[in-house]
C-alpha cells in the first residue's frame, strides 16, 4: 500500500517536475535566443494603431456593477434548472425508472423542489424591483 | 571555428523553430479577406505550416499580414502596428492591392504597403487564391530559414554579421 502510494505521487511528481521545467525551459530560450530591440513605439499603448486619445482609467457608472450583479443571479438559475430538467424524469417517479417508463407512482419531489428554488428567486427579483435596480435610470 | 559551427546551426534550429510557428496578425481591410478566411478554414488549413494562429495584439505576432487595400491614412496605423510586433518579424503583402495599389488609380490608395513597411513576400492575384497564399507562406519560410527577412537582416547587421544583401528599411515615422 505504501509502496504503491509513492510510486504514484512520484509521477505526478514527475509530471509537475516536466511541466515546470518545460515552461521555465521555453521562457528561458525565448529570453537568451529572442532578440531584444526595445522602442518608443513598442511601448506606446496598442489602439489598433490610432493615437490613444484620453486615459484608459475612465469612469464606468455604478449600473454597470447593478446589471452585472443581477445578471449572475439570474445566470445561475438558468444553470440550475438544466441539470434539472434533464433529471426531472426520475424526479416525478417515485419508483425506479426502467428506460423511459416509471415503474412507481407519481412523485412531485421535482416540481415541488424547483418551484421552491424559483420562489426564492422571484423573492430577490421583487427585492430588485422594488430597489428600482432593474431599470436603467 | 567551432563555435561558428555551433552558432550557425543553432542558428539554423532557431529560424527552423521559427518557420513553423508563425503568429500572424491580420490587417484585413478589404475583400482579400475573403480568400484569407478560405485559407485559415479547414479545407485549405493554414495549420499545416504552424500559421493557424491569429492573434489581435501585435506584441503576440511576428506575421504581419497586410490583406487588402491600404489607404494614405491607414499607412501610418500600420506602421506603427509593425513597429510594436515582435522581432524577428515579417511582413506579407496579400493581394495585388497591398503589393501595388490594385487597380486603385487614385490619390487615396497607398501603391503598395511597402511604402511604409519592408514586405517579405508579395502574393498576386485580386483576389489571390489560397494555393497563391499556401505557396507564399512557403516562399516565407524558406526565406526565414535562410535568415533573409528584413527584420533578421537588419538585426544580423546590427550584431555586426556580414549581410549579402542590405534590408529595405522604409523612412522612420514621426512620433511614437
Amino acid at each position: 500500500m505504501t509502496a504503491t502510494m509513492t510510486s504514484d505521487y512520484l509521477s505526478a511528481a514527475l509530471m509537475i517536475l516536466a511541466g515546470v521545467g518545460f515552461a521555465l525551459a521555453l521562457t528561458a530560450a525565448a529570453k537568451y535566443l529572442g532578440p531584444s530591440r526595445p522602442s518608443a513605439a513598442k511601448d506606446y499603448p496598442y489602439e489598433c494603431g490610432s493615437e490613444v486619445i484620453g486615459s484608459p482609467r475612465a469612469r464606468f457608472e455604478v449600473k454597470f456593477y447593478q446589471v452585472a450583479i443581477v445578471f449572475l443571479v439570474f445566470d445561475i438559475e438558468t444553470a440550475f434548472l438544466y441539470p434539472w430538467a434533464i433529471k426531472y424524469r426520475e424526479l416525478s417517479c417515485a419508483g425506479a425508472v426502467q428506460g423511459t417508463t416509471c415503474t412507481g407512482g407519481v412523485s412531485f419531489f421535482g416540481i415541488g423542489e424547483i418551484l421552491v428554488f424559483m420562489g426564492i428567486l422571484i423573492v430577490a427579483l421583487a427585492y430588485v424591483w422594488r430597489k428600482r435596480a432593474v431599470g436603467w435610470e | 571555428m567551432g563555435f561558428e559551427f555551433h552558432t550557425t546551426s543553432l542558428q539554423a534550429a532557431v529560424n527552423w523553430a521559427r518557420k513553423w510557428s508563425l503568429f500572424q496578425y491580420p490587417f484585413v481591410t478589404a475583400c482579400c479577406g475573403m480568400e484569407f478566411m478560405s485559407v485559415a478554414a479547414s479545407k485549405y488549413d493554414i495549420a499545416r505550416f504552424g500559421a493557424e494562429f491569429p492573434r489581435f495584439s501585435p506584441r503576440q505576432a511576428d506575421l504581419l499580414i497586410i490583406v487588402g487595400t491600404i489607404t494614405e491614412r491607414q499607412g501610418p496605423a500600420l506602421r506603427r502596428i509593425y513597429d510594436q510586433m515582435c522581432e524577428p518579424k515579417w511582413v506579407v503583402a496579400f493581394g495585388v492591392c497591398a503589393s501595388t495599389g490594385g487597380f486603385y488609380q487614385n490619390y487615396g490608395t497607398m501603391p503598395g504597403a511597402d511604402q511604409v513597411v519592408p514586405v517579405d513576400v508579395y502574393i498576386p492575384g485580386c483576389p489571390p487564391r489560397p494555393e497563391q497564399v499556401l505557396d507564399g507562406l512557403m516562399l516565407l519560410q524558406d526565406r526565414i530559414q535562410k535568415g533573409e527577412g528584413h527584420s533578421q537582416i537588419t538585426i544580423a547587421a546590427e550584431r555586426g554579421y556580414d549581410v549579402p544583401i542590405a534590408a529595405i528599411r522604409p523612412k522612420e515615422l514621426k512620433g511614437p
